[in-house]
């Protein structure tokens, strides 16, 4: 339960697409975008809304070999945050990243691993007894009017 | 153990109570109460209080109850930096979430300016407002309190997921915690008592514009006039329902970093759930979840 993810920051270097995650156990950077096979596993840890929707357009572009730097900025309960990452491209593979922290990261990494656990693991779902369907905390019950509206209308609005 | 079930505010109510007590006046009075508030402040019913103010753009006189939901989505709006915003009912329209039922989006413009004060309630022409995400919990915690009131010490409300729980003679509770991925499925167990739990997760009220064929549900980021992508599920434990229905809301609409804010704003304990099933809880969230 050490390695916790906190905050993710979407990066646009040079048309790859960044996502840094800072955890209590280091900081991570995946690469959503990028040529081939350079994706880390790194990403299968990453909400995916982080993964920005306007990603560039899928080409089978080659990168120039060289260094490129980015700015990250976020806003974290302790105020404006900033990171700075720098990654090296050679024949369109990543050979070095270096994420460099500015401002407050280390005060904004205590303050969010206090608050927060559990992130290295992933939820398992098990079947509900049918009898205890009153004693379920989350959304089964809801909204009747709106699911009686959907069902008129299932082969459309819904799944 | 006796129980009540009925529908009201768009969902189903079942009440578990303990104690020995004749349920006739007490179950009457339940639903009435439930009804009550399900036609002042529906946003589908042309004839609420609600309707009225969104219809009219002015309402004079409001309640104190009207006043404090009003209140609370200001409250709410402020601690998440406008992405909570009752006037979200013009987004849900546009999108499809309308009396209706129409699932048809549609383009109109969106204002949030809302105006309150005890004489009387403005909000401007395009404003549009739907008391979602506050409503629900704020009845639970009243029908929590009018069964209090019969002397009632050992009971647990649950409207459509959302619940308050007293103990069953001082044992707490244990509720499931529903699978925000495969529906008839538990992440885990949670027990309580003298507590409130809530839940937000876009897999129930969801829908797919009958034109384009876009999904979308019915929570909004106001700030960007959408839905939020990643959160799978929100699920809040709190002292009651009124404070742990608004936080699962709004820490379903919010970024991580936003989380803990919310979190000491409405005093709650939470478990956010990602749509890759990754997910995070705060320290002191009694939830027990299942391990492989």
């Amino acid at each position: 339960m050490e390695e916790e993810k906190k905050i993710s920051i979407p990066l646009l270097v040079g048309g790859l697409v960044l996502v840094i995650i800072i955890g209590a156990g280091g900081i991570f950077v995946a690469i959503s975008q990028t040529p081939k096979d350079v994706v880390d596993n790194t990403i299968s840890s990453t909400p995916p809304s982080t993964t920005p929707t306007s990603t560039p357009p899928q080409t089978t572009t080659s990168y120039k070999n060289g260094s490129y730097t980015a700015e990250g900025a976020y806003i974290s309960p302790e105020g404006h945050e900033q990171i700075k990452v720098q990654v090296t491209l050679t024949n369109d593979v990543i050979s070095s990243v270096t994420v460099i922290p500015e401002a407050t990261i280390s005060d904004s990494l205590r303050y969010q691993t206090k608050f927060a656990n559990g992130i290295s693991s992933f939820v398992v779902g098990k079947k509900i007894d049918a009898i205890s369907v009153s004693r379920v905390n989350g959304s089964s019950l809801t909204s009747t009017g709106f699911n009686a509206a959907i069902e008129k209308i299932k082969t459309q609005a819904q799944e | 153990m006796k129980e009540i079930t009925f529908e009201a505010i768009g969902t189903h109510w079942h009440i578990e109570i303990y104690d020995q007590v004749d349920l006739k006046t007490i179950e009457k009075n339940i639903i009435d109460c439930c009804r009550e508030f399900e036609s002042n402040y529906s946003r589908f019913k042309e004839t609420s209080l609600l309707s009225k103010l969104n219809k009219e753009k002015t309402f004079l006189n409001p309640s104190s109850e009207f006043l404090e939901l009003l209140e609370l989505g200001s409250k709410a709006k402020e601690i998440t930096d406008g992405r909570f915003d009752i006037a979200v009912g013009t987004v849900l329209e546009n999108l499809g979430y309308d009396s209706k039922y129409s699932f048809t989006s549609k383009e109109s413009i969106v204002e949030k300016e809302v105006n309150v004060n005890s004489e009387q309630v403005t909000i401007s022409q395009n404003t549009r407002i739907d008391l979602g995400g506050i409503g629900k919990g704020f009845l639970i915690d009243k029908i929590a309190n009018l069964i209090k009131d019969y002397d009632i010490k050992y009971f647990f409300i649950n409207a459509g997921g959302d619940i308050y729980s007293t103990s069953n003679f001082d044992k707490p509770i244990e509720f499931s915690l529903e699978n925000p991925f495969v529906l008839d499925e538990a992440i885990g167990t949670i027990e309580i008592k003298d507590k409130a739990l809530a839940s937000s997760s876009s897999n129930r009220r969801s829908w797919k514009d009958i034109k384009t064929g876009k999904k979308f549900n019915h929570l909004i980021d106001m700030n960007k006039g959408e839905n939020v992508e990643n959160v799978a599920g929100i699920f809040v434990e709190g002292l009651n329902a009124t404070n742990a229905d608004i936080a699962s809301t709004c820490l379903f609409i919010s970024p991580i970093d936003a989380y803990r804010k919310i979190a000491d704003f409405y005093n709650i304990e939470f478990l956010a759930v990602f749509t890759d099933k990754s997910y995070i809880k705060s320290n002191n969230y009694s939830g027990k979840l299942f391990t492989n």
